[in-house]
């Protein structure tokens, strides 16, 4: 009895230490944005600071553009996972259900360029992006990310397991593919929906690498670009930093809270079959 | 001409050489049959005998490979499911597990652009129809298999089909379930009049909720008879082989003298075999219940292994030379194990096919 | 209806074959400008001799490319410090998440919880939070070398010592690395039939043998899966570098693959992007090889 007890408490004890590791920086990250400069600056460091001032964020927001920044990556994300969504959608379905020539060759060639790197990628669709002069606009960070194999695979997957009989069942009814998809596949894909539509939405509202070789000005930056810029080129000040770091973060902190189930559910199940 | 309850026009359906390939293999070869108007009719086999396939024809799901499909006096071989006006229900319900039950036996509607009202009202009166309207608001996942699939027949029946398609449409369910929806599906299917085509591969119930079956061994028709008639008068030995609880008994034997000599057993002086020649191999099948225990008349003798007491019968164990065979015998009959009886055989229930044809000779 | 059908009937079969093509196009576009050009392209552009990125000229096919990039130290050194943060950074994750997965899949209070703050760091952006570290691992006034300090541990120049800054790197890399490690290993603990446990249970096995023998094996095709996945992109160690060390750390020495071919066409003028190709395409070789070798121990070891 007295063995279980102390290995519970053990269990515990270990979660609770790994628990504060993984949320620390972001504890870390909110309280610091309120701190001072002389507090920030401290040694040994202080845990919370001595009042709630927003300072920081008030400094951040007049010496580098966070606001236009911040609707640049609502525009971009917006943009390209509406439009990534649908296009997954059609594209899943016709993998799914619709036969034409060559669609298995075509599926498992898909699967092949999954195992791409990205970084691989990005020489040539610089190129093509200077070559279409859409360089330095945001067009450049949504045009390249309006179609995505790995999200297309994981709703093919769930599409392939929605009986056929469904299928015949609404075809005897008199229903159209574009009707039957609309009206039955997608409402019944809905939990995979809004996983992609979520790691696709995080995915974007965080790129950095791309959005650092594709635009330079100010005006096209999005947040975590223009955040890095920011602490580059200002050299800005750890509680400054902080500040706007949180910026960045929040909303998909917010987002991740409500939505936890839906992205865990969803990486558990489309990794599993990755 | 309108069904019974207004719901519903009738139509005789025909099946003219249809004939399906899938690759190399067969499913279907030369398949010639008639659907009468108003009837629910069975078509009966074991898995991978090609019902299934005539099915999926009937509803135009799979292209036909040669032959025709006749509603009434309209070809309907190469038309598009949904200008056929079927109804469908399948195995596993599919029901669209989003959609409230009466979202689900609307839809057919939906699609047709019926106003929202009138689907409203037609929805209501299919659910009541099959039980199910205490339940209109709740999603599939909430009903029990039988519920589920009475919704599915809902759906078929609500844009008034001219044929229902049943795909072996209780197979899903437990064993007393079924009975219950057999009965309920027969039910269904008087009241409205449609002609209905059930898949099965339970030869009980075919037996139990048809007008008609029709069975079939690897795509092709074997007999198409009422039911009774199929059971009393086998037209081969596969289909007297596949009717019957507990399966006809079959011992192989020549014909000697007339009458057939069992392997390794007594000769059997059966009428009815002059014609055949002497020596010529055949398969005497007998269905259980046609054995008459030491009878007045015996055509052998056999020896009792063992002896099962089953409330208003006995089952009886005989051993017929290298066979065993199981007889169902009165109750008040004293037997025991070692006896030895002379057996008497009924006029009904009594087949002999040849051995190798499977052809019956009598 | 009917009749119109009957009328054009062949155009409508002809668009009803096609019909795929509207449900595909819209896809098919992105991915064939976004992902197969690109990789045809850069195949073939690491085979051109001299090419000009200007003018578009180059003289020939050859394997130019890959003898420089083979030849170049710094591509000598990025493949070192890539292969031994994957080495570092992978088997420490891999064994902290499956005790944590365990422990969380275990009958505990507070499970959703604790499984938020585990899965927390899925939405971190690593600028935002790379930075929050670099201020994290500060020499004087950072939290990491306090926690030194309490444990009387000489402070460490976590972002300015050479020796150093890799151990900066792997342990921030870990730390991102852990949610979706622990997510993917618990949703195939939770696959295990809880029957084995009970068996086990019943059987008197104690709690470490059961993890060592059941747990992990039967774990053992998850934990392949999760080794491929992250060891890509552990290969790929690139974006961290920037908010803590705005480039590749001290004296080049977090130099990696992909900051290499990075820096061959945008940190040149003019760029290089003959060496960016070859680099990339030697990079999804190793990449393959490694995930090749890893399936084939996986299908040696099954049972």
């Amino acid at each position: 009895m007295k063995k279980i007890k102390i290995s519970s408490i053990l269990t515990y004890f270990f979660l609770a230490v790994g628990a504060i590791i993984m949320v620390f920086p972001f504890f870390w990250m909110i309280t610091g944005s309120f701190k001072t400069g002389q507090e920030i600056s401290v040694f040994p460091p202080k845990l919370l600071p001595g009042s709630l001032n927003f300072a920081n964020y008030q400094f951040a927001f007049e010496t580098a553009p966070f606001l236009r920044y911040f609707i640049n990556s609502l525009i971009v994300v917006v943009s390209s996972v509406t439009v990534c969504t649908i296009t997954t959608i059609l594209g899943a379905f016709a993998f799914s259900r619709l036969r034409f020539p060559g669609r298995s060759v075509i599926f498992g060639a898909l699967l092949a360029m999954m195992m791409v790197p990205f970084e691989m990628l990005i020489i040539t669709n610089y190129r093509t992006i200077v070559k279409w002069k859409m360089h330095d606009t945001l067009w450049a960070l949504i045009i390249p990310f309006m179609s995505s194999i790995f999200y297309t695979y994981i709703l093919k997957n769930f599409f392939d397991t929605v009986p056929d009989s469904l299928y015949q069942a609404a075809r005897v009814d008199g229903c159209s593919d574009w009707k039957y998809l609309w009206r039955v596949m997608v409402p019944i894909a809905k939990p995979s929906l809004v996983t992609i539509i979520l790691l696709n939405a995080i995915a974007s509202w965080n790129s950095f690498l791309w959005p650092m070789l594709a635009t330079s000005s100010a005006n096209v930056r999005t947040l975590p670009f223009g955040l890095y810029n920011f602490v580059t080129e200002g050299g800005a000040r750890n509680e400054v930093m902080m500040a706007a770091a949180t910026i960045v973060v929040l909303p998909m902190l917010i987002l991740f809270l409500f939505a936890r189930k839906y992205i865990v559910n969803g990486v558990a199940r489309g990794g599993l079959k990755g | 001409m309108t069904g019974k309850k207004g719901v519903v026009y009738l139509m005789e359906v025909r099946l003219e050489n249809l004939t399906k390939h899938f690759g190399k293999t067969v499913a279907v070869e030369n398949f010639n049959a008639v659907f009468d108007s108003g009837e629910l009719t069975c078509l009966l086999g074991p898995s991978g005998c090609g019902k299934s396939t005539i099915l999926n024809m009937l509803s135009g799901i799979v292209p036909v490979t040669s032959g025709k499909i006749w509603f009434d006096n309209k070809d309907v071989t190469d038309m598009e499911p949904a200008d056929r006006g079927i109804g469908l229900v399948f195995q596993n319900y599919s029901l669209y597990p989003h959609m409230t039950v009466e979202e689900n036996i609307a839809f057919p509607l939906e699609i047709k652009n019926v106003s929202k009202s009138e689907r409203k009202e037609k929805a209501f009166e299919m659910a009541k129809l099959v039980h199910v309207d205490n339940f209109l608001n709740r999603k599939p996942g909430q009903l029990s298999g039988g519920q589920q699939q009475r919704v599915a027949i809902a759906r078929a029946l609500i844009k008034q089909p001219q044929l229902l398609l049943l795909d072996e449409p209780l197979s899903n369910l437990d064993a007393r379930l079924r009975i219950e929806m057999r009965e309920e599906i027969r039910r269904i299917q008087l009241e409205t009049g449609v002609t209905s085509v059930f898949v099965t591969h339970d030869q009980e119930e075919a037996m139990s909720i048809s007008d008609s079956i029709i069975l079939m061994k690897q795509g092709v028709l074997q007999q198409e008879a009422k039911p009774q008639i199929l059971y009393e008068e086998p037209v081969n030995e596969f289909v007297a082989d596949f009717l019957g609880t507990p399966p006809i008994n079959k011992v192989f034997g020549k014909i000697e003298n007339g009458g057939i000599c069992i392997d390794s057993g007594p000769l059997c002086k059966l009428s009815g075999l002059e014609k055949v020649n002497e020596g010529h191999k055949v398969h005497l099948s007998i269905r259980a219940e046609s054995f008459l225990v030491n009878s007045d008349n015996p055509v052998m003798d056999a020896r009792v292994i063992r002896v099962y007491v089953m409330g208003k019968e006995k089952l009886v164990y005989l051993k017929l030379g290298d066979f065993e065979v199981r007889a169902y015998i009165d109750s008040d009959q004293e037997l025991k194990a070692g006896d030895h009886v002379q057996l008497g055989l009924r006029k009904k229930g009594v087949f002999v096919f040849d051995a190798v044809t499977g052809e019956r000779i009598r | 209806m009917n009749g119109l059908k009957e009328k054009n009937r062949p155009l409508w079969l002809a668009l009803r074959k096609i019909k795929p093509l509207f449900y595909l196009a819209p896809f098919a576009v992105g991915v064939i400008i976004f992902s197969l050009y690109p990789i045809v392209n850069v195949l073939i552009m690491s085979f051109k001799k001299n090419y000009k990125y200007l003018t578009g000229a180059y003289d020939g096919f050859g394997f130019d490319n890959y003898i420089y990039v083979l030849n170049s130290r710094d591509f000598r050194n990025a493949i070192g410090i890539t292969f031994k943060y994957v080495l570092v950074a992978i088997p420490i994750s891999m064994c902290l998440s499956i005790v944590i997965a365990t422990l969380l899949n275990k009958n505990i209070k507070l499970r959703a919880f604790f499984q938020t703050a585990y899965f927390l760091p899925m939405v971190t952006s690593v600028t935002a939070v790379g930075l929050t570290w670099k201020y994290m691992f500060n020499y004087k006034f950072g939290v990491i070398n306090w926690l030194f300090g309490l444990l009387h541990i000489e402070p460490v120049n976590w972002l300015q010592d050479p020796a150093a800054n890799f151990w900066a790197l792997a342990i921030y890399g870990i730390w991102s690395m852990m949610p979706f490690t622990i997510i993917l290993l618990l949703s195939g603990l939770q696959n295990i039939d809880p029957m084995f446990y009970t068996a086990a249970r019943v059987d008197g096995a104690k709690e470490l043998r059961i993890f060592f023998r059941i747990t992990v094996p039967l774990l053992s095709p998850t934990i392949f899966l999760v080794f491929i996945i992250n060891s890509i992109s552990a290969f790929k160690v690139f974006n961290e570098l920037f908010p803590l060390f705005s480039g590749p750390g001290v004296g080049k020495n977090l130099y990696t693959m992909v900051y290499y071919i990075y820096d061959q066409f945008r940190g040149r003028t003019p760029p290089k992007y003959g060496y960016a190709a070859a680099s990339a395409i030697i990079l999804f070789l190793i990449i393959f090889v490694f995930t090749q070798i890893q399936q084939f121990i996986q299908k040696k070891w099954k049972y």
